[in-house]
Formats: structure tokens, sequence, C-alpha cells
């Protein structure tokens, strides 16, 4: 679903992103990992088709996302580490025009759009202005922006950043119904004991490079925690 | 005395951005200012007999007064009411009056500077034509920085009222707008009516009865302005003890209702018993249209300092019509049907020449600040979101420009065909602004900012856009000018409409090629 071959990014003169590769599966659930500042945010943007790339190719469903950006971002969903969305309009005015750009059938969203609220808790907050919201209830919106189309890769950054943990529970169980599904997921966490839980496969970024890219399953039978071999690393 | 320094000098190192090219367009700024001022003092003092000089300087401080109020009015939300380090200043240990102090000083700094830009050159100009002495000098820069007090005092307690007006009802904030744009027309208008036009042709006389309604009306103007020309500084004196009095009276009085109001802005309505009304579906264009469209007409700053202009435009030109709709039409009714033709056109090209500083589209990529993500992250063509900016811009100018077009055309009789071919023009003016906004603002996108009033107003996106398009709405009519001098009005129009019709198609296929490159850069 997801390859990343030979990543190069760099801002002016620092070379943030020194050749990465990754491969996620359908329906994998892929955990990225790196201490503050080693390129998780700059990857993610290139994957999104937020920020350009240098070299390397990124291939979403086996379409580039350089040169195919239209149909890649139709297959994906991404929601940020800190949630700006637009302040002035309602939580449900935000959720519509997702749904508008995706073109969405107007008979089911009205229905996705309530129970991805009540799942989340915030079915009484959708008439309110997305200001009058606190950090994790905008963050919880954004991310039922994020599965109202059901994306076949979901890329989140940091997504349990404040979040209660109820709906940091909740999110769990949506993206592994989404993986259910056949859709796969790539995100970001500083949270190691989550990503030990959830992930298929892990990938740890230093310094621009990646240090382990193994599966979950793998890293535990040599007998150490993901905590362990990221402070070992 | 040290924290409010401390608090004064972080407020202003935040306005100012940190970056060195905006320190310099802000400087050019002030300069463009200062010579613009300069000119038009100039061109006054031209205009009058040598014994009535001294009225100049009364008109122009009414002139700068007037500019000022109405910054203050737009700028007063975002500096006294929901700054963002609210809450943060009050977790520290600062006293309430200190930060109070240097939010109101700020904002009294920034048109203080303003004012300069307005009213020094003006006197300078006034000094050097009436050879006024050293003592003049003097006297005009001891009081020249305590003149805006009391105006800006005044501005920023009508806008804490408007605040307070609107309560705690759902729509106090469009309650509060409303009331500012209103205030705003009604100064306009009332700034325009002291003209007099109506009393006498004469520039000497309409600016002498202007001169008395200012003596009577801005005491504490004249008491400056006299006191510097006649070397007696009581009066200079006397003006700041004025304008002193008012600003501290009003501090005293507004620090509680300030906070008062800080703390219920911070509280936003809850819709506690809200149903889903069902999605409209749209085109994919016509939901990132619709989201433009809202995000402008929602912002108060975007639409007073963008589009208002428009509509002051056309009450101008409305009351000018109406009021004096006898004395025009004696005027026009003894005018040869070729010489109408050229007022229309001329008046036309000044019209919409004005109107196309009502730029949205210069600053509407730089508004959506952190929110770009999303944009950039969704299954948006490119060109749609370029089309979405230039078509809201086109609404704005199209419509104003529209308006004033049947107004003049109202007054003067003139053939259909010169009515067609103008509305014409108005439509490729108007695509025209919002292609070249978008262009400017792409090569000069400031999406880092924590107000929105400084990418609307002190960005160099907008200094850049409203310059140019001033420059070139300016040599459209020298052109149009000369063309009309040695061709046909129809002719004109024509030539007119061609060449701008080209400019357009050559900025959207820049946009398409060029203008997608900046927008993915971003």
């Amino acid at each position: 679903m997801l390859e990343i071959k030979n990543l190069v990014k760099s801002y002016g003169d620092k070379e943030v992103l020194k050749g990465i590769d990754i491969n996620v599966e359908d329906g994998k659930i892929f955990g990225f990992i790196g201490h503050n500042g080693s390129g998780k945010t700059t990857t993610i943007k290139a994957i999104v088709g937020i920020h350009d790339f240098d070299e390397g190719e990124i291939l979403i469903d086996g379409k580039s996302i350089k040169t195919q950006p239209l149909e890649c971002k139709k297959i994906l969903a991404y929601i940020p580490d800190n949630p700006d969305i637009y302040e002035n309009i309602k939580a449900i005015d935000y959720l519509y025009f997702i749904a508008n750009i995706f073109q969405l059938d107007k008979q089911v969203v009205d229905d996705k759009i309530l129970q991805l609220a009540k799942d989340f808790e915030v079915e009484n907050c959708l008439g309110d202005k997305i200001k009058a919201l606190s950090h994790g209830m905008k963050q919880k919106i954004v991310l039922i922006g994020a599965f109202i189309h059901d994306p076949k890769l979901l890329v989140l950054d940091e997504p349990f950043v404040g979040l209660d943990p109820k709906a940091s529970y909740i999110l769990k169980q949506k993206m592994k119904e989404l993986c259910a599904k056949g859709s796969s997921i790539f995100f970001s966490t500083h949270v190691l004991e989550v990503a030990q839980k959830l992930c298929d496969s892990v990938a740890i970024l230093k310094d621009g490079k990646i240090v382990l890219n193994d599966s979950i399953d793998k890293i535990l039978t040599k007998g150490q925690t993901l905590e362990e071999l990221f402070l070992e690393i | 005395m040290r924290e409010l320094f401390l608090l004064i000098k972080i407020n202003i190192n935040d306005s100012l951005d940190g970056k060195f090219k905006h320190r310099i367009y802000l400087l050019l700024l002030g300069i463009c200012i200062m010579l613009l001022m300069s000119s038009n003092t100039m061109v006054l003092l031209t205009s009058l007999p040598s014994n009535l000089y001294y009225i100049v300087p009364y008109i122009m401080g009414f002139a700068s007064f007037f500019l000022i109020f109405l910054t203050t009015i737009t700028l007063a939300f975002s500096y006294v009411i929901g700054f963002k380090d609210y809450d943060f200043l009050l977790s520290l240990p600062l006293k309430k009056t200190n930060i109070y102090l240097s939010k109101i000083l700020g904002l009294v700094i920034i048109n203080g500077l303003y004012y300069i830009c307005f009213m020094l050159p003006s006197m300078i100009c006034y000094g050097i034509v009436a050879k006024m002495n050293l003592i003049f000098y003097i006297l005009m820069l001891l009081g020249l920085i305590f003149q805006p007090l009391a105006i800006v005092s005044i501005a920023i307690l009508l806008a804490l009222l408007f605040v307070k007006i609107g309560g705690n009802s759902r729509y106090r904030k469009l309650i509060s707008n409303i009331l500012n744009v209103i205030l705003v027309i009604v100064v306009f208008i009332a700034s325009f009516s002291f003209s007099s036009l109506g009393e006498s042709t004469q520039f000497s006389n309409i600016f002498y009865s202007l001169y008395e309604k200012i003596k009577l009306i801005f005491p504490s103007l004249y008491w400056y302005i006299s006191g510097s020309i006649i070397n007696d500084i009581l009066r200079v004196i006397f003006s700041i003890v004025i304008n002193v009095g008012v600003f501290i009276i009003f501090v005293y009085f507004s620090r509680n209702l300030v906070f008062e109001l800080n703390q219920k802005y911070a509280i936003e309505y809850h819709n506690s018993n809200y149903k889903i009304k069902g999605i409209k579906t749209n085109s994919q264009f016509m939901t990132i249209f619709k989201r433009e469209w809202k995000n402008f007409i929602l912002n108060f700053n975007y639409v007073l300092n963008l589009a208002v202009g428009s509509l002051l435009g056309i009450i101008m030109l409305g009351y000018i019509i109406f009021r004096y709709h006898e004395e025009l039409n004696m005027i026009i009714s003894v005018l040869p049907s070729n010489i109408m033709e050229f007022i229309f056109l001329m008046a036309i090209l000044i019209i919409v020449g004005i109107n196309m500083i009502d730029c949205t589209s210069c600053v509407s990529i730089s508004l959506e600040g952190n929110n770009i993500w999303i944009l950039k992250s969704l299954p948006i063509n490119i060109m749609d979101i370029f089309n979405a900016k230039i078509m809201v811009n086109f609404i704005v100018v199209f419509i104003g420009s529209l308006i004033a077009l049947i107004l003049v055309w109202y007054m003067l009789p003139i053939s259909f065909i010169n009515v067609i071919l103008a509305v014409f023009y108005v439509i490729i003016i108007s695509i025209f602004v919002g292609l070249f906004g978008l262009v400017i603002n792409l090569n000069f996108p400031k999406l880092e900012w924590d107000r929105d009033i400084i990418v609307i107003k002190q960005s160099l996106s907008s200094f850049v856009a409203v310059i140019s398009l001033l420059i070139i709405a300016f040599i459209l009519g020298i052109i149009g000018y000369f063309i009309c001098m040695n061709m046909s009005i129809i002719s004109t129009w024509i030539i007119l409409i061609i060449f701008m019709g080209l400019v357009d198609i050559l900025l959207y296929l820049l946009l398409k090629k060029w203008g997608i490159t900046k927008f993915i850069a971003l």
C-alpha cells in the first residue's frame, strides 16, 4: 500500500532525511518512532504531499505522490499532530466540507458522521464552532474527518496526544477496524507501549536514517521491549 | 514602570516579526505614506490663495484623524480584546493595569506612528511654503505625538462598547462587527458632508467652511495647529493637556471593561440542542468556493479592510449624485454627447481604479496560515483552489464597480453600447485584480501569524499588491485618456478590454505553471 524508496529531503543546507526506505502492506499498522527533530513529521508530510522531496519515490497503492497527487490523496487521510482547522466554522460544517471534497454519497454521510461522533463522544459538539472546542475535541473532529471516507491509507502524526484514555481506546479500535477492511495505517508516536501493542511493524528513525525496520513479533522474540530497544539505539 | 516597558517591548518585537525584510517593508510603507501626504498637501496649497494657506494643516489634520479613527476601530479587536497571550500574561506575577496599559499603548504607538507619517510631512510642507520660523517647527514637533491620543481613546472605547452591546448573545460578534461597519459608514458620510460642497463651488470657500467646522469639533487639533502657527506655546500645551486628559480618563474608566470583555470573549457559545440539518452536496469547486467566501465574509478585519472601500465609494458617489442632482443635471444638459461619453469613460476608469485596491486575493493564501495542510493534503485540484480565491475577489470588485457604473449611467444619458463595453471592462478588471493579487501572495506568502490583521494590513503581500494596483489603475487611466484623445470612445473601450483581457490570460497561464509549483512548495 505504501512504498517509500530512498527518500531524501533537505531544508537548505540541512539534510533532514538521508535515504529512507519503508514498506507498509495492506491491512497492516506501521509505527514510526524517533526522537524529537529526527524527521518523522517531514517524512509524513512528504507522504501526504504537503511537502515536496529532493530524491526518492513515494508510492501509494502503486501511484506516485509526485506525479499523481490527486489520485493518491483520494485514497488517503492525514491527521496532523496539531489540529489546526478552520476556527470560525461549526464542527459539522468542517465534516461536510471534507465529505464534499471526497464527493461522498449524501445518503450515508449524515449517518456516518453521527455514528463516528457518538463513538468519539462529540455528538453534542457538532453544532459548535471549532474555536469553542478543547484541543482534544478538535482532535476528535479531525479524526472523524479522516475516517469518514474510509481511506485506504491513514497517516497520523502523533495521534494520541491530547486524547483522553477513552478516546485513545476508541481510536485504537477504529484503527484495527480499518485494517480489518484492508486499509493500512502509518503513524508516528512517542508512546512506545502503544506502538508495541498496536503495530505490526515499526521503524526507528535517527538523524534522518532508519536504524531499525522490523516486525514487532521479531523484535519481541529477541527478548527486549520496544522501549529498551529505542533507548539502546 | 519597568514591567510596563518590558511588556510594550515584547509586544512590539512580536508585531515586527523579527525579520529584517519585514522592518524594511514597514519603513517603505511609512515613506510611501509620507510622500503621498506631502503631495496632497502641495496640491491643496497650490489650489488656495496665500492668505488661506493656514487652512491646509487643519484639513490634513482632520483627514489624519479620520484615517486614525478608522485604523483604530479595525485594530482594537486584535490588540485589546481576545489577544492570544491573555491567559499567559494573567498567569504571570504582573499587575493587571500594566497588562492592560501595554495593550492600549501598543495600539496608541502604532497609530501614533501612522499619525506622524500623515501629519509630519503636511506640516513641514506648509512650513516651507508659508515660510514659517523655527519656533513653528519646535512647537509642531512638541505637540505632534500627543495629538492622536484622544481620537484613539474614543475609537477604542466605541469598539469596546459595541462588544459590550453584543452581550452574551450567540450573535455578539456579528452584532459588534455590524455596529463597527455602521460607525465607519456614518463617520465617512459625516466627514464628507463637512465639506458643504453645495454651498459654494469655490475651493477656498469650501475649505474655509471645513476649517470653521474643524475648529468647533476638534478643539485640541485647532489649539495645536494655531499655537504652532502663531508661536503660542500655551495653546500647544493646552492641546497636549486635552489629549492626555482624555486618554487618562479613558484608561481609568475602561480598564475593568477590557478584562470583563476578554473573559466573556474567551467563552464561546455552545449549541446544546443542535440537530444535523443534512449535507448539501456540492461539486469540489463549489465546496472550496463556499469555504473561501465564508472565510472572507465572517472575517471582520478582512471585510473592513478589503471590501468596505468599494461600499464607501458607492456611498460617496450616491451622495454626490442625489444631493447635487439638480446642479449636476444643469451641467450635464449643456454637454454634447461625445463629452458625456468621455466623462463616463473617465469616471468608470477612476472608480474601477479605486475599487481595484479591494484585493482580497493578495492575502488569501497567507490567511490559510496553519490550516494550509488541509488544502494540501486533500484531493483538490490546485487550480480550483486558485479559482475559488479569484472568484471571491471578482465578486467584491465587480459588485462595487457595477453599482457605481449604474449610478454614473443614471446621471449621464449615454448610449447603451458604451454601458455594455464598460460592463465588459469591469468584468475583465475584476478578474485581473483576483489574478494579480494571487500571484503577489504566492510570491510573498506569510503563513505564520497569530493575528490576521497583521496579514491583512501589514504584510508585504498586501502592501505590494495595493501599491502596484494603484499604479496600474493610474496607468490605465492615463492610457485611456490618451487613446480617447486620438480615437473614438468606443475604440478606447475595445482597446482597453482587449489589452486587459490578454493580461488576464497571461496571468492565468502563469498561475497554471508557476503558481502551482509555488503552492506545492509552501
